[in-house]
């Protein structure tokens, strides 16, 4: 049953221009993991694609708040992400009895869009 | 104004005008950063950056916006805080003016009451406290 959609869209010169200013602090709201992938990624979008999917998944779960950390969202191929959720959002969600969030992205030459819908289990 | 805080407002109107790319004029005292400035979710990342920079301090997560308090289910019932809630708000975030808020405490119109002044007070705060 799905609990809640989210969808979202960031300009990717606003992130280039974030990226420019405060490239030293990206580990205060990227996971380690998340970290490393942006390193390793050819595609300079990656960080403008994770701000969509993360806030993406903040809306599908109907959260007013960002904790950027606590949705860690990696890249396992072609189409396919994993969600983990910690601390609040992980209470948060539990809390709705949410089992699954399904995210997907995409980057065109302006912008990077994504969608996230948030699965609930039996009750 | 008190002429430090009209000196934090200065400081801080301009780190609003370079991360929201607003005019230096449309930033009063009173604008609320989302409904007034138009401020979304990176905007706050860049905000809270800019001013450690600019003020030479470190803004604890949760020190100038809140986390984790709208997570608590007893801190949040359909969609609206609880009287519990706003005790915590308030607890947590003592620069913040909830007064309009509390009216239709709605957990969606939350960051509307996030204002230029909030952050001034804050910033007020920790001056003080260097001191």
């Amino acid at each position: 049953m799905i609990e809640g959609v989210g969808i979202d869209l960031v300009h990717l010169e606003r992130v280039r221009r974030f990226y420019n200013n405060h490239k030293d602090s990206l580990s205060r709201f990227l996971t380690p993991q998340e970290l490393r992938a942006i390193a390793q990624s050819k595609k300079k979008s990656l960080l403008a694609l994770l701000f969509a999917l993360k806030e993406a998944v903040f809306k599908a779960l109907d959260y007013h708040w960002m904790n950027w950390k606590e949705i860690e969202i990696i890249h396992e191929g072609r189409r396919s992400w994993r969600v983990n959720l910690s601390g609040a959002m992980r209470k948060w969600a539990r809390n709705r009895r949410i089992k699954q969030i399904i995210v997907d992205g995409s980057i065109t030459s302006k912008h990077a869009f994504a969608y996230a819908m948030a699965l609930k289990g039996k009750t | 104004m008190e002429p430090v805080k009209q000196k934090i407002f200065d400081k801080v109107g301009e780190c609003l005008t370079a991360a929201l790319g607003v005019d230096r004029d449309e930033i009063k005292m009173e604008s609320s950063l989302t409904r007034d400035l138009g401020a979304e979710s990176i905007d706050f990342l860049d905000i809270v950056f800019r001013l450690e920079k600019a003020f030479g301090v470190k803004i604890p997560r949760g020190d100038l916006f809140p986390e984790n308090v709208l997570s608590n289910p007893e801190f949040v019932k359909d969609g609206k805080v609880t009287p519990q809630g706003m005790v915590e708000l308030k607890k947590r975030l003592p620069h913040t003016n909830f007064s309009d808020f509390e009216k239709e405490p709605l957990v969606s119109r939350l960051a509307d009451t996030f204002t230029v002044k909030m952050i001034v007070e804050y910033l007020a705060g920790r001056e003080t406290e260097r001191v």
